[in-house]
């Protein structure tokens, strides 16, 4: 048995890092623009602020989706007997879901006008 | 696989497998009741949520007789209002969800050849919370006290003013309590899942279920504590007054709406997924090939789960929010259609590459079925959550009808297919494949002549829970297609019923079920059973282990792969590394007891006499709640050290395990993880009524106390956390007591106790009350969510002390004090946040 088995909060944190990182654009785009909002701030600055975090959270995702296999041996989380590539690529796939949920979570954004009522 | 590479060479005496039947065995005659065992106790939970099913079902048949006639009077109004709230809040919370942790109770532990869940009796323990709690709730339709808020429960309506009487109070306390039951089943299900897989069964390995089950355990954690803290302010409004949801004080009705629904639409992947991981298994056994694209429905699984999350404004669409917030979540709403895509490209994928060799019977009809329909019910789901749209058919019929699409195709159906599947896992007989065909095809035609004209319903304009409608909107012969509809539906049901009846054969009489493997399945819950689960627990080398490892049964049943007897003597299962799946340790485990039983019933008696306001009644039913957990508590953490035991290739493994590798410190992570959703759920409540109503804070309101005041109560729960750090230094070694021990837990009780009542003295003395505003109910809530946690502390304390006294706590026999401790760090947590938020926060806004 090896001596230091992969931990399981890494390869948690490791498998679930994209949609993570969606959560949590996702929750500070919501709370943050609605706090602007309330608070009076101007639209464009919380539609800005909306954008400069999707980029953010897309840099953070960029690196399990795109060198899954390098971080997964950084962070240790590779199991032993071959059966890394299921890590690896779970974690890549669940990147790359992540990568198309967090423009498309700040798409309306950046299209609508913040801070008006629907009706 | 050759026969040296196997755990255990050579034949093994057959008295093991008399040892094992008489350490497993269960209680004879109405004893059955203190069983713990899963496959009694998940009987027992299927068959109680079947119950509410059909009991739900009636209600929804009476409905539907009622709507088949324009002008009808079959039920009063009132009565009405009461059937489609007991209608929709049985099925969800009495049957869905509870349904899908049963399989996780029955099925699971089967399908990892575990022994039994991790803990038994908190398992059983949830179960007759259930079963008592539900009944009493739904008994409540019988004597005009059922709750008509419809099942969402919208405040201002079901405020006091609007709403008097106990029905309300019924819903509140009796579907939060049955949350808690929930919680704990899910409790047991993520540590089962990470910790109990048989050795070599890697994350790679794990059967698709048992991914949907960690998935849906973890939404629970995460989602129940919104409509927990929900229900827990509503019903302090209520029954107190304090103004979290009445607007002219400064609360906001649609905090409820946030709040429930943040809860309620991931419950409804809570119940889809656990269904959508059984379709895949019956898909890939009746394709007789594996999965097509098995990492992607891992992926999509995850994916759902964490979507699910971003959508629960879609269902407040029409309530005057920004449009900002429309167009997010609309987006998301979008979105969480790839995911579940993905998992029905598989599912059809898979067929189709099975390349006409997919066996048609009842499950597999069933399967077809569910995906037919849940994709329709995908289709109009796209369609509501385009803003536009739903803010045509909002409370209308269509809603009616997508969300039963959604529900029947991703969850009954696959039930349905389930009963037939694993049913001879657990009977002595399979169901009739005859019979089942006719129950198939009239639930589906049923379903369709019921729901798909309700679409057109709700498009002609007819609203939901209405009673009656008049003779001239044009919905009559639509309403009368529906009823008729509904009832072939219930006779397909009925069938099913009957089926049952004749066939199904439960093995609680002991011994295994007679059908080994009928379906040809690859996975390992076909080996063959009793009642200890499978002789030996096998070493698994791939995914389909009973299609790759041919003679594995076999094997299994000679006992020549691990844990072949009871290593310790008593009841007993391997416990393996979360990732790879190498052996670690063994759990012993309790057999049948009481404690729990009766647990369970003074907890259900103590809310349900609560609701009727019998207060001594429910006193007596709360302290006979705290005596059976903790008597239960007391049989905990065994004495007796069993040291390192042999399970098998020359493996000897620990028989007690404390620390973070246990899986006591991973249940208290996850009892954790909860308690911080909760009080996550509560600092958003705080942050959303500040952001509505700023002009009930300070400075308008009463100026927060004093910073002297916030550094004592701050000062005093530091110093519980590290007078219960040092004890745990103190420890004496193995046999051995220690009086000083007891002093300084005690002393970190005292300070725990001492915090508490200070932070709730200093906010009075400003002359704040909880009435005053939403803004004094949030300030006196943070000191009711802490006085729970430091309820559940200071016994815990109580617990670790007497243990000490009697000589059952030290170095090596630790488990209870890092129990203690864990919690004491979180609750001086979060008492310490609580200080940030109500102390600081109004400091910094004003
Ligand atoms: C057995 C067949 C079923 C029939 C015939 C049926 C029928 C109905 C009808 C007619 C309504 C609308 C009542 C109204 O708005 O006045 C309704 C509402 C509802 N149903 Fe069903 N239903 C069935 C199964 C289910 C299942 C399996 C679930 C969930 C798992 C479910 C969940 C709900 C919910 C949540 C509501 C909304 C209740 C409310 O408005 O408060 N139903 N059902």
């Amino acid at each position: 048995m090896k001596d230091h088995p992969p931990s399981i909060t890494r390869t948690l944190l490791f498998l679930l890092w994209g949609p993570i990182v969606w959560g949590v654009q996702f929750t500070l785009s919501y709370g943050g623009h609605t706090l602007l909002c309330a608070q009076g701030a101007s639209p464009v600055a919380s539609q800005w602020g909306l954008a400069g975090l999707a980029l953010l959270a897309l840099i953070a995702i960029a690196p399990v989706a795109f060198r899954s296999g390098a971080v997964a041996a950084r962070l240790g989380v590779l199991p032993t007997g071959g059966e890394g590539g299921f890590v690896v690529l779970v974690a890549r796939l669940a990147a790359i879901l992540s990568l198309i949920a967090v423009p498309w979570t700040a798409a309306g954004a950046l299209m609508l006008q913040a801070c008006i009522q629907g009706r | 696989m050759t026969d040296t590479a196997l755990p255990n060479e050579g034949n093994r005496p057959e008295s093991e497998v008399a040892e094992l039947r008489r350490i497993w065995a269960r209680p004879r005659g109405w004893r059955i009741i203190s069983d713990v065992n899963n496959t009694t106790v998940g009987m027992f939970y299927m068959g109680t949520a079947l119950m509410f099913f059909i009991l739900a079902g009636v209600l929804a048949l009476v409905i539907r007789a009622q709507l088949a006639m324009p002008g009808n009077d079959l039920v009063s109004q009132d009565l009405f209002n009461q059937l489609f709230t007991m209608h929709g809040t049985t099925m969800m919370f009495l049957f869905a969800v509870p349904a899908m942790e049963a399989l996780g109770v029955l099925l699971l532990p089967q399908m990892l050849a575990a022994r039994d869940l991790p803990f038994p009796r908190l398992g059983a323990f949830a179960v007759w919370a259930y079963v008592i709690g539900g009944t009493v709730f739904f008994s409540t339709i019988l004597y005009d006290l059922a709750p008509d808020g419809g099942w969402f429960m919208y405040t201002p309506l079901t405020l006091i003013e609007f709403s008097p009487g106990d029905n309300a109070d019924f819903w509140l306390l009796g579907i939060g309590f049955i949350e808690i039951s929930a919680i704990a089943g899910a409790i047991e299900i993520i540590v089962g899942v990470l910790k109990t897989r048989p050795p070599g069964m890697s994350l790679a390995r794990m059967p698709i279920f048992a991914w949907a089950m960690l998935i849906f355990a973890a939404m629970i954690v995460f989602a129940f504590p919104a409509v927990i803290l929900a229900t827990m302010l509503l019903e302090i409004d209520r029954a107190f007054g304090w103004p979290f949801f009445t607007a002219r004080m400064g609360g906001d009705p649609l905090l409820w709406q946030h709040l429930f629904w943040f809860f309620g639409h991931p419950e409804v992947y809570i119940i889809f997924l656990p269904a959508a991981g059984l379709v895949s298994m019956i898909v890939s056994t009746m394709a007789r090939r594996p999965l097509v694209g098995h990492d992607l429905i891992v992926v999509a699984l995850i994916g759902t789960g964490f979507f699910s999350f971003g959508l629960w404004v879609h269902h407040m669409f029409t309530t005057g929010i920004p449009s900002l917030s429309l167009a997010f979540f609309s987006a998301a709403s979008m979105a969480v259609a790839i995911p579940s895509g993905i998992q029905v490209f598989s599912w059809i994928a898979t067929i189709a590459a099975a390349k006409g060799r997919l066996r048609i019977n009842t499950p597999s009809l069933f399967v077809l079925g569910a995906i037919f329909i849940f994709t329709m019910g995908g289709v109009t789901g796209v369609m509501v959550a385009l803003v536009p749209v739903d803010f045509q058919v909002h409370d209308t019929y269509f809603v009616v009808a997508h969300l039963h699409y959604v529900l029947m195709g991703g969850m009954v159906f696959p039930l349905f297919a389930t009963f037939y599947f694993w049913a001879p896992m657990v009977s002595r007989n399979q169901l009739s494949e005859r019979l089942g065909r006719w129950v198939f095809w009239l639930m589906f035609a049923g379903f369709h002549i019921a729901f798909l004209p309700m679409h057109l319903t709700g498009l002609r304009g007819m609203p939901r829970r209405v009673w009656t409608y008049s003779d001239d909107v044009g919905w009559n012969w639509l309403n009368l297609v529906s009823t008729v509809g509904a009832f072939i539906l219930a006779a397909g049901v009925l069938l099913f019923i009957v089926d049952l009846a004749r066939r199904f054969r439960p093995m609680l009489a002991g011994g295994g079920a007679g059908n080994d493997n009928p379906w040809g399945a690859p996975t390992l819950e076909w080996l063959p059973n009793d009642v200890y689960t499978t002789r030996s627990i096998p070493l698994v080398t791939s995914r389909e282990p009973l299609w790759d490892q041919p003679d594995l049964a076999r094997e299994v049943q000679e006992g020549r792969h691990f844990l072949p007897n009871s290593a310790t003597g008593e009841r007993e299962t391997l416990v393996t590394s979360p990732v790879e799946g190498k052996p670690q340790y063994i759990i012993r485990m309790p057999g049948p007891g009481y404690a729990h039983v009766v647990a369970a019933a003074g907890t259900a008696g103590f809310f349900l006499l609560l609701t009727v306001k019998l207060v001594v009644p429910a006193a007596i039913c709360g302290v006979m709640a705290i005596i059976g957990c903790l008597v239960w508590t007391w049989g905990l953490d065994k004495q007796g050290d069993k040291g390192l035991v042999e399970i098998g290739a020359g493996l000897k493994v620990p028989s007690y395990m404390s620390g973070p590798a246990s899986h006591t410190w991973w249940a208290m992570v996850v009892l954790m993880l909860v308690a911080g959703s909760l009080y996550l759920a509560y600092v958003f409540s705080y942050l959303y009524l500040w952001v509505v109503s700023p002009e009930v804070w300070p400075p308008h309101a009463v100026a927060p106390p004093s910073g002297e005041w916030t550094l004592s109560v701050a000062g005093l729960a530091l110093a519980s956390a590290g007078l219960t750090w040092w004890a745990g230094r103190l420890l004496p070694p193995s046999g051995q007591r220690s009086g000083l021990v007891v002093v300084v837990l005690g002393l970190a009780a005292l300070a725990l106790m001492a915090s508490f009542g200070l932070n709730i003295q200093a906010q009075w003395q400003t002359g704040l009350r909880p009435t005053d505003s939403a803004y004094g109910a949030l300030v006196f809530m943070a000191s009711v969510l802490d006085g729970q946690v430091v309820i559940a502390q200071l016994i815990l304390f109580g617990v670790a002390m007497a243990r000490m006294l009697c000589g059952r706590l030290d170095r090596v026999r630790r488990v209870g004090y890092e129990n203690c401790t864990l919690l004491c760090y979180y609750t001086v947590g979060q008492m310490l946040l609580g200080l940030l938020l109500v102390h600081g926060f109004p400091r910094v806004a004003g």
